[in-house]
């Protein structure tokens, strides 16, 4: 059995969650997405949510340990503000590249 | 260049030339592309930033996290302890959760015990002294037996 440590269970669980809240955002917008992507890009698409949620959970990760998870508890306001600052932080990273 | 990116699409399919191009017509189309992936994937993190998400599954995740990975600690001391024995690894894992269950359904046991005796005695009291009197007499009662 794999050593594992609360770092790599917080990456793989919030990757996989934010990747499915993505999904399920995409799916609630479907009919405007694929309207702008043919098969191929919507398909690549799906390859950067993979790699964007697996980058978000990774700074959250590093984000609640260094303010002391697990042995200290995170209340679920501080955890949305941080998870929050990441993700803006992202979202303006991405548009920033698609004007440039 | 001006215009927005659809614009910009939408003259490339029907032929002609953009002005101002910045040259290969092929690369360009790439960079659109990608730029309406971007465009997406930012509208999709600021959907998520707004807990707007059909799913909405990343309120007080970590909570969750913290037990599955005492789950998983649980699971494995268990697997190494008993020599690689996958299924007491599991039962090990499932009794972090279950120990905690059995302890939240002692207390809702009593509570529905109580509330139901108080439903037999047909008491013409309203919801909210019905709730307290419960919480009361469950109170006593747990702290009595544990």
């Amino acid at each position: 059995m794999k050593e594992k440590s609360i770092k790599e269970f917080v990456i793989e669980i919030y990757s996989l969650l934010i990747e499915e809240n993505i999904d399920s955002w995409l799916k609630s917008e479907e009919a405007i997405v694929r309207s702008k992507l043919n098969p191929q890009e919507f398909l690549s698409l799906k390859i950067k949510i993979k790699s964007l949620s697996a980058e978000i959970a990774g700074e959250f990760a590093d984000a609640v340990i260094k303010e002391g998870f697990p042995e200290k508890e995170i209340s679920p306001q501080k955890e949305k503000k941080i998870l929050n600052e990441i993700m803006s932080k992202y979202m303006e990273k991405i548009k920033n590249e698609s004007t440039n | 260049m001006g215009g927005s990116r659809v614009y910009k699409i939408k003259k490339l399919k029907t032929g002609g030339k953009i002005k101002g191009s910045p040259g290969n017509s092929s690369n360009f189309l790439n960079a659109v592309e990608s730029g309406i992936q971007n465009q997406i994937l930012s509208q999709a993190v600021g959907a998520l930033i707004s807990y707007s998400t059909p799913l909405n599954t990343l309120v007080c995740t970590l909570k969750m996290v913290k037990l599955a990975y005492e789950m998983y600690s649980k699971g494995k001391e268990a697997y190494d302890s008993s020599g690689g024995d996958e299924n007491e690894a599991i039962k090990a894992a499932a009794g972090v959760v279950i120990e905690k269950a059995v302890d939240k359904l002692k207390s809702e046991a009593i509570r529905i015990a109580v509330s139901s005796a108080i439903g037999e005695q047909k008491m013409d009291i309203n919801d909210t002294a019905k709730t307290i009197i419960v919480d009361s007499i469950s109170g006593v009662i747990e702290g009595a037996l544990t």
